[in-house]
C-alpha cells in the first residue's frame, strides 16, 4: 500500500524523530500548555510550580511588558496598563468591546484602522496583540521544557466562535511564531482528554463554562471516529459575570454603588474571585474591602447566598444545551456521560444544576481547567505524526453562514452543524436590468435578518455583463476549512469573471497589517527572530522537500512522464542548494515553485487514493458491526 | 483538476445510483474516506496536498449529507436526470395539497399566541412526519423503475416533501422560542 505513507500524518523519511507539538488552551481568565511527554499527556508549570497562566498582560513601559500572576498583581497598583479577559476582545469591533472595556479600567482608542485598540504605556494594542503576548510567554514555557524548537501548535477555541473570533486567534498565534498545526474548539479537546484516555465509545456531553464564554457540545465516539453531533453556547456568558454580579453586590453593600475609582473597582474584582473561591470549600467567607475614603469596610457573604446572586448565570447555560440536544437529535436517556470544563464548573451550585437538569451526575476526573490543553496536547502529538493513532475528529460549523439578498434578507448557504470542512456554491441573478456589478454581504447567524445576525465582509464583484435583469448566473461559492475559517469566492458564469476573498472581518487585521507587526517585532527582538523566521523557512522546505521525493518514489513513474519527473528533480535541486542559504525570500520562492510543478501530480495521487480506498474491497468490510 | 471532484456522489462511493441505499453501509464507506482523506492526516506535506485533501474533504462531506436524507437524495438523482427540482418555469403543485399545506400553516399561525400547545405542537409533528413517510415511500417506487412519468412524479413528491420540510423547521424554530 504505497499510498498509505501521504495519508499517515507526519510520516517522514527518519521515522524516529520525535516532533515537539504542544496544545493550548487560550482561556479568558487562565491559560494552559500542555504537551505529550513518554507518552503521557500533561500540563507544563511554570518555574515557580504554577500550570495555569493567568492570561493578564501588564504593559510596563515602551519595551518592557509582563504577563500572568505578575500582572496580576501589577494589576492592583497599574490598573490602565493592565489587560485582562483579552479574549472577550477577540475579533469584535469598537462598540461590540465598549461594554467589556468599560467593565475595566482599560482605555479605547480611536485609531485610524478598523480594529479598536487599547491605550497602554506600551502604545495602543489590539486584541490579537495583547493575546499574542499570553502566547508567547506559553511558547517560551513550553520551549524551555521539552528543551527544543517546536514543531506547532494546537490552540483551541470555544466551538461558538464565530469567523472573526477564530481568525484573530490565527493571527495572534502567526505574531507568537508559532505554527497552527490547527484549531480545535474546547469541547472537542475535552472530549479527546476524555476519550482517549478510556477508548469510550457512546454519546457524550461537554458543558464548558469557562471565564467569559459558555458552550456546549455533543459528540459521538465510535470507531475511532469522533464525530460532533452538535454544538451552541453563548460567547458572552462566564464566569466574568458571577465575579460581576458579586461585585455588583459588594459595591451596594459597601456603598460604594456609583463610584468608578478603577484601583477599587479592580480590588473589588480581586475580592469577588476570592470570595468564589474560597466558597468552593467554606460556607461562608469574611470580607475585608478599602474604601474609597480610605476607611475599611468589613462584612460576610455565605455560599447560599453567593448560589442566589449566580444562579440565573448557570440557568442562561441550559437554553444552549436544550438546543444542542434538539439539533443533535438526541434525548436526554441517549447520554452516556457528562463532561464538566472550565473552572467555575467546580461550584456546587453549577453541578448541581447540570445533574438535574440532564438527569445524572457529571464526570470530573480529569481536572476541568487542565483538561482542555490535554486534550489539545493529544491532538497536536497526532497531528504532528508522533503517535499513529487511528482517531480522527470530524467538528462541525457552529453557525450557519449565508449571503444577503433583496429586502434584507439572509439566505443561509451552510447550515449550522454542517461537518467541516464543508463548501457549497448557490447561483443568484441580478435585480435590475444592465445591472453590472453586486455587492456580496457574507453573514454568519441564525436569525433571518441581516441586522440580527454578524456582518463577517463585504465586497463587490464587477464587470458583470449587462443583460436583462434575472438573466445573469452568479455562482457564490462558500468553503469552510478544517479550521473552521471561512473563504468566499464568486463567479459570473457567463463571462467567467471571478472574484475571490479570504473573509477579513471589517473589524480584524489584514495580512499586511500582520505581516508588518511581525517584521516591526522582528527588528524589536533583534537577531533572535529573524533566525527564528529562517529557521522556521528552512524546516518548512526539508518537510516539503521529503514529502515530494517520498511521492516521487511511489508514484512518480506510475503517473508521470519522463519530462515532468526530471522538471519536478531539477525545482527539487534548487529548493535543496537554496535551504543552506540564508536567504530567507530564496528559500521561500523555490518551496513556491516546487509547489506549482506538484499540483497536478498531488491531485493524481489524490484520485489514485480514493479509487485504492473503497474498490476491490469485499462488499461486508463497510456493513457496520452490532454494537 | 482532481478527477474525483467531477464524479458524481454515488460514484465517488463507489455505489450504484440507487435511492434505496443502505444507509449504515454509506456511512461505512463515508467514515472510510474520511479517515484517509481529512485534512488531519495532511498536516505534515506540501501546500498542495493540504489544499487538495481539503477540497477532497468538502466534497466528500456534501455528498454523504446529500445522499444520507431521502430528500436531497432524490433531488440529487433527479438531478442526475436533467430534471432540476426548483425550475421556475414550471411550478403547477396539486390544488388540493396546496389546500392541506394552508390549513396546517394556520394551524402553525395559531401556535404562535397559544401558550398551552404542548399537545397541539406533538399533533402537528405527527402529520409532518405522516406526510412525509408517505412521500418518501412513493418516492422509492419512482426510483425503482425510471420512466419519464415516473421522474415527473418524483419531482412532484419531492416539491410536497419541500413544503414539509419547511414547515418541520418552523416548528423546530417555534420550540425554539419556548427553550
Amino acid at each position: 500500500m504505497a499510498l498509505l505513507q501521504i495519508s499517515e500524518p507526519g510520516k517522514s523519511t527518519s521515522p524516529n524523530e520525535h516532533r515537539l507539538a504542544i496544545g493550548i488552551d487560550l482561556g479568558t481568565t487562565n491559560s494552559l500548555v500542555a504537551s505529550v511527554r513518554s507518552g503521557i499527556a500533561d500540563t507544563m508549570p511554570d518555574a515557580n510550580g504554577h500550570h495555569l497562566l493567568p492570561s493578564v498582560v501588564h504593559y510596563t513601559d515602551k519595551e518592557n511588558s509582563t504577563v500572568g500572576n505578575d500582572a496580576l498583581l501589577a494589576g492592583q497598583t497599574d490598573p490602565v496598563n493592565t489587560i485582562s479577559s483579552v479574549k472577550r476582545m477577540m475579533g469584535r469591533s469598537f462598540s461590540e468591546i465598549s461594554s467589556v472595556v468599560n467593565r475595566s479600567s482599560n482605555k479605547i482608542v480611536d485609531t485610524d484602522t478598523s480594529v479598536p485598540r487599547i491605550k497602554t504605556a506600551a502604545g495602543s494594542k489590539s486584541a490579537i496583540e495583547i493575546s499574542s503576548d499570553i502566547l508567547k510567554s506559553l511558547r517560551d514555557r513550553a520551549e524551555k521544557t521539552l528543551g527544543g524548537e517546536l514543531f506547532g501548535a494546537v490552540i483551541t477555541v470555544p466551538a461558538y466562535f464565530d469567523d472573526a473570533q477564530r481568525q484573530a486567534t490565527k493571527d495572534a498565534a502567526r505574531l507568537a511564531g508559532l505554527k497552527i498545526l490547527r484549531l480545535i474548539n474546547e469541547p472537542t479537546a475535552a472530549a479527546v482528554a476524555y476519550g482517549l484516555d478510556k477508548q469510550a465509545n457512546g454519546t457524550f456531553v461537554i458543558y464548558d463554562l469557562g471565564g467569559g464564554t459558555m458552550d456546549v457540545s455533543i459528540l459521538r465516539l465510535n470507531k475511532g471516529i469522533f464525530e460532533v453531533l452538535a454544538t451552541a453556547g453563548d460567547a458572552a456568558l462566564g464566569g466574568d459575570d458571577m465575579d460581576h454580579v458579586i461585585v455588583d453586590y459588594l459595591m451596594a453593600e459597601c456603598g460604594e454603588k456609583n463610584t468608578d475609582d478603577p484601583v477599587f473597582k479592580r480590588n473589588a474584582l480581586m475580592q469577588a474571585r476570592n470570595i468564589k473561591e474560597n466558597l468552593l470549600t467554606n460556607e461562608k467567607t469574611d470580607i475585608k474591602l478599602l474604601l474609597t475614603n480610605g476607611e475599611v469596610w468589613s462584612g460576610q457573604l455565605t455560599r447560599e447566598k453567593m448560589q442566589v446572586l449566580v444562579a440565573p448565570i448557570v440557568e442562561k447555560s441550559l437554553k444552549p444545551c436544550k438546543r444542542a440536544m434538539r439539533d443533535a437529535r438526541i434525548k436526554k436517556d441517549d447520554i452516556d456521560g457528562i463532561v464538566m470544563v472550565g473552572g467555575p464548573t467546580r461550584m456546587q451550585i453549577v453541578r448541581n444544576l447540570v445533574s438535574e437538569f440532564f438527569g445524572q451526575a457529571p464526570l470530573t476526573d480529569i481536572d476541568p481547567d487542565k483538561v482542555v490543553a490535554i486534550g489539545a496536547a493529544l491532538q497536536a502529538d497526532m497531528l504532528a505524526g508522533n503517535k499513529n493513532n487511528d482517531v480522527l475528529l470530524l467538528d462541525v460549523t457552529p453557525l450557519s453562514l449565508g449571503l444577503e439578498i433583496m429586502g434584507g434578507m439572509v439566505e443561509k448557504i451552510i447550515p449550522r452543524n454542517a461537518t467541516i470542512p464543508v463548501a457549497k456554491a448557490q447561483e443568484f441573478t441580478t435585480f435590475k436590468d444592465g445591472q453590472t456589478a453586486m455587492s456580496i454581504h457574507v453573514l454568519q447567524g441564525e436569525r433571518e435578518m441581516v441586522a440580527d445576525c454578524r456582518s463577517l465582509a463585504k465586497f463587490d464583484l464587477k464587470g458583470i455583463p449587462p443583460l436583462v435583469a434575472g438573466a445573469a448566473r452568479i455562482r457564490v461559492t462558500f468553503q469552510v476549512d478544517a479550521d473552521g475559517l471561512l473563504n468566499v469566492s464568486a463567479t459570473e458564469l457567463t463571462s467567467g469573471i471571478e472574484t475571490r476573498v479570504e473573509v477579513i472581518p471589517s473589524y480584524g487585521l489584514t495580512d499586511g497589517e500582520i505581516e508588518s507587526m511581525l517584521k516591526d517585532s522582528m527588528a524589536h527582538a533583534g537577531d533572535d527572530m529573524a533566525a527564528r523566521a529562517l529557521r522556521e523557512q528552512q524546516v518548512e522546505a526539508d518537510r516539503l522537500f521529503e514529502a515530494v521525493t517520498a511521492a516521487l518514489a511511489q508514484d512518480g513513474e506510475a503517473l508521470l512522464d519522463e519530462r515532468t519527473i526530471s522538471e519536478i528533480n531539477d525545482r527539487l535541486k534548487t529548493l535543496s542548494d537554496v535551504s543552506k542559504n540564508t536567504d530567507r525570500n530564496a528559500i521561500k520562492l523555490a518551496i513556491e515553485r516546487l509547489d506549482k510543478t506538484t499540483q497536478e501530480f498531488a491531485a493524481m495521487r489524490m484520485d489514485l487514493g480514493v479509487s485504492r480506498a473503497l474498490s476491490g474491497h469485499n462488499i461486508n468490510e463497510f456493513t457496520k458491526e452490532p454494537d | 483538476m482532481l478527477s474525483d471532484l467531477t464524479k458524481n456522489y454515488f460514484e465517488l462511493f463507489s455505489l450504484d445510483a440507487s435511492f434505496d441505499l443502505d444507509l449504515d453501509d454509506l456511512e461505512s464507506r463515508f467514515r472510510k474516506l474520511q479517515k484517509e482523506f481529512h485534512p488531519d492526516r495532511f498536516v505534515s506535506v506540501s501546500e498542495q496536498e493540504r489544499r487538495i485533501a481539503m477540497q477532497l474533504t468538502a466534497h466528500i462531506n456534501e455528498a454523504y449529507q446529500t445522499l444520507i436524507k431521502p430528500l436531497s437524495r432524490g433531488s440529487y438523482m433527479l438531478k442526475l436526470n436533467d430534471i432540476n427540482v426548483n425550475d421556475e418555469s414550471d411550478t403547477k403543485m396539486d390544488a388540493s395539497f396546496l389546500m392541506e399545506q394552508m390549513e396546517l400553516r394556520e394551524q402553525l399561525d395559531e401556535m404562535k399566541n397559544n401558550n398551552d400547545q404542548e399537545e397541539k405542537i406533538q399533533e402537528l409533528t405527527l402529520t409532518i412526519k405522516s406526510g412525509q413517510v408517505k412521500r418518501i415511500n412513493e418516492l422509492q417506487k419512482c426510483f425503482k423503475t425510471v420512466t419519464d412519468e415516473s421522474l415527473i412524479h418524483a419531482r412532484n413528491l419531492i416539491r410536497e416533501l419541500q413544503f414539509f420540510e419547511k414547515m418541520a423547521t418552523q416548528l423546530e424554530e417555534l420550540d425554539d422560542d419556548f427553550l
